[in-house]
């Protein structure tokens, strides 16, 4: 379980998270659904342990982010695969780091993304390179996986192949999934949680079937609207 | 996957000696060119200029690995694998000491490189050296000593880079100025606790006039530069775990 | 299949096999995807595939063989049984939509029969 209790965090004069209060339980596909700048990646970093609170606390299982580094498996937004890396040697770098690499995983889910081992990661496309990445976290049984932005920049296709790899590669019951976007189309029927967030605020949570059922809107339509109401208190 | 810490602390290792592989080989290249090339336009006692070739490429082979210490450290933030680092279950200690002994290496392989070239084209123009050389274990001792003296003040060069860098990286904006002002900052302090720093840099001066108690204050320089380096990376090691924010 | 993202998800997978039940596709006895092929075929949250597969258990429209897999178990009653629902749904709903256009009873049965009287002559639909 990850908890968010009361936590802020400002860069600057930018105030990234204002006293945000949530958590995130094992079993869960969650969405951070938000515009650029929203803060979506704050919380990620916060999780993954690679920036700390200014306020209030995070804590994985009740322990701090970077005591359970081996138990997250995270994918940061920028491309962060040394550039002369076949993608077979950064999956022998990354296998000696953590217990919960899964070999059959990662040979299983290689020709399900079209990717292979020779590839140099320098040197492929965005897209290639988005599908490396997915595929150096999922072959982990991590209890937590983060993929920040997992979409951005990369075409319809490999978007789908991303979407189908998460599917596939999701372990029902003991991974929390937390995918932040604002790209929601994607993964509208892939999220099971929610949660809307604008200026480091959360303006909305739950239940993505509820929120369906209760307003008759798609994820899309309801960010539109919560994001409107947002931006007008300002 | 079975993990070790031994096996982490080789991948780290590994990954980053790949850095250095151009370093030691230009090292290697520039010794044997100018010390082959001095030795064979020479003839006799003239032969006694290879020194200069030498020193010169003992100079590159002590001077590229702290050049290296910052690109080693500052690539990870300009390539963004910072966040691959940063997030791997492995202790600040490691992480900075598998850099360290990388670039301890780079300057083992660089500086014993030349050492190994220049002796031998040395003592095929000088047998005589090796005699004398040999008849007394304390000249041996004492290059020795001199040569563990310059690993510790290197040792000392490489974690004040370490710690300069990671504070630097605690300011946005910057980091690069605020890096270079604690590297020198350090070193006025360390000089101010250290009174006699000049023995360290008048070695070739005590291969002249050695005494036992020339022995003595460099093992103690070196305990003291040891001491520091380690003050240093501890340092650094806490600034990496509890403050670095990406 | 593409789903209506307005609409819960759970219900969308229930009303399609629903659909393919009435339709006689799928008949009692029927092997259907296992709840992870499903969600994979689908694009769906595996635990949103899940719920309809519990839901259409505890209608007793599919039954989970322990070890076997999932099997259609509405027989030909409860076929029609949903057949009269589904379609007294979409006539409702189409009624709603007539009247709230503002077309009184009458209008909507003259046009209704102008719309279906070239399909009589045509193809015959033969289902339900």
């Amino acid at each position: 379980m990850i908890e968010f209790r009361n936590v802020s965090k400002r860069f600057g004069p930018v105030v990234a998270l204002n006293s945000v209060n949530m958590e995130f339980s094992a079993g869960n596909i969650t969405g951070i659904f938000g515009p650029n700048g929203a803060g979506k990646s704050t919380i990620m970093k916060l999780i993954a342990g690679i920036n700390y609170p200014d306020q209030g606390n995070v804590k994985l299982d009740g322990e701090n982010p970077r005591a359970k580094r081996e138990s997250i498996a995270y994918l940061p937004e920028i491309d962060h695969l040394y550039p002369w890396w076949t993608l077979r040697q950064a999956a022998d770098f990354i296998s000696t780091f953590y217990r919960d690499w899964d070999c059959d995983r990662y040979k299983e889910l290689l020709p399900f993304l079209n990717l292979h081992e020779q590839m140099i990661m320098g040197k492929i496309s965005k897209g290639q390179r988005a599908k490396c990445k997915l595929l150096l976290v999922l072959a982990r049984k991590a209890p937590y996986l983060l993929l920040d932005e997992p979409f951005s920049g990369i075409d319809l296709l490999t978007r789908e192949e991303i979407a189908d790899a998460v599917i596939k590669g999701y372990r029902e019951g003991e991974q929390a999934i937390i995918i932040s976007t604002h790209e929601i189309d994607e993964i509208e029927s892939l999220v099971e949680k929610v949660v809307f967030i604008d200026q480091g605020r959360i303006q909305l949570s739950g239940d993505a079937e509820q929120l369906r059922m209760e307003r008759n809107k798609s994820l899309v339509e309801i960010m539109k609207e919560v994001f409107r109401h947002g931006n007008q208190q300002i | 996957m079975e993990t070790s810490k031994f096996k982490m602390f080789k991948s780290l290792y590994l990954k980053d000696l790949r850095e250095v592989r151009t370093e030691i080989l230009v090292v290697a290249a520039v010794a044997i060119i100018l010390i082959s090339w001095a030795y064979l336009k020479t003839e006799g006692s003239a032969r006694g200029i290879i020194v200069a070739p030498m020193a010169f490429a003992l100079g590159l082979a002590g001077f590229l690995p702290i050049i290296t210490s910052f690109k080693l450290l500052g690539k990870e933030w300009s390539n963004n694998t910072i966040y691959m680092m940063m997030s791997l279950p492995v202790s600040g200690s490691m992480m900075l000491g598998s850099k360290l002994a990388v670039l301890v290496t780079e300057y083992l392989a660089g500086t014993l490189m030349v050492i190994l070239t220049g002796g031998i084209a040395l003592l095929t123009s000088f047998p005589d050296i090796w005699k004398e050389f040999m008849s007394d274990p304390y000249y041996l001792k004492l290059a020795i000593a001199v040569y563990g003296a310059s690993l510790t003040g290197i040792f000392f060069i490489f974690c004040n880079s370490f710690l300069s860098q990671v504070t630097g990286k605690l300011f946005k904006k910057g980091s690069g100025l605020i890096s270079f002002l604690v590297f020198l900052g350090v070193f006025i302090i360390a000089a101010k606790l250290m009174p006699d720093t000049n023995i360290l840099l008048n070695q070739s001066q005590l291969m002249v006039s050695c005494s036992m108690q020339e022995m003595g204050a460099i093992l103690i320089k070196a305990a003291i530069d040891l001491f520091f380096a380690a003050l240093l990376f501890a340092a650094a090691v806490v600034i990496w775990e509890h403050r670095i924010e990406l | 299949m593409d789903f209506d993202n307005s609409q819960p998800i759970y219900m969308q997978i229930i009303d399609e096999y629903k659909k393919n039940i009435i339709r006689s596709e799928l008949k009692k006895g029927d092997k259907i995807p296992s709840q992870r092929e499903y969600a994979q075929i689908v694009r769906v949250n595996p635990n949103t595939v899940q719920r309809a597969y519990r839901e259409m258990e505890n209608m007793d429209m599919v039954e989970t063989l322990r070890g076997q897999g999932t099997f259609i178990s509405a027989g030909e009653q409860m076929r029609e049984q949903m057949a009269k629902e589904m379609a007294a749904k979409v006539m409702q709903h189409f009624i709603h939509e007539m009247r709230s256009l503002g077309y009184e009873d009458t209008m909507i049965m003259a046009m209704l029969k102008c719309e279906l009287e070239p399909m009589e002559e045509g193809e015959q639909v033969d289902r339900i």
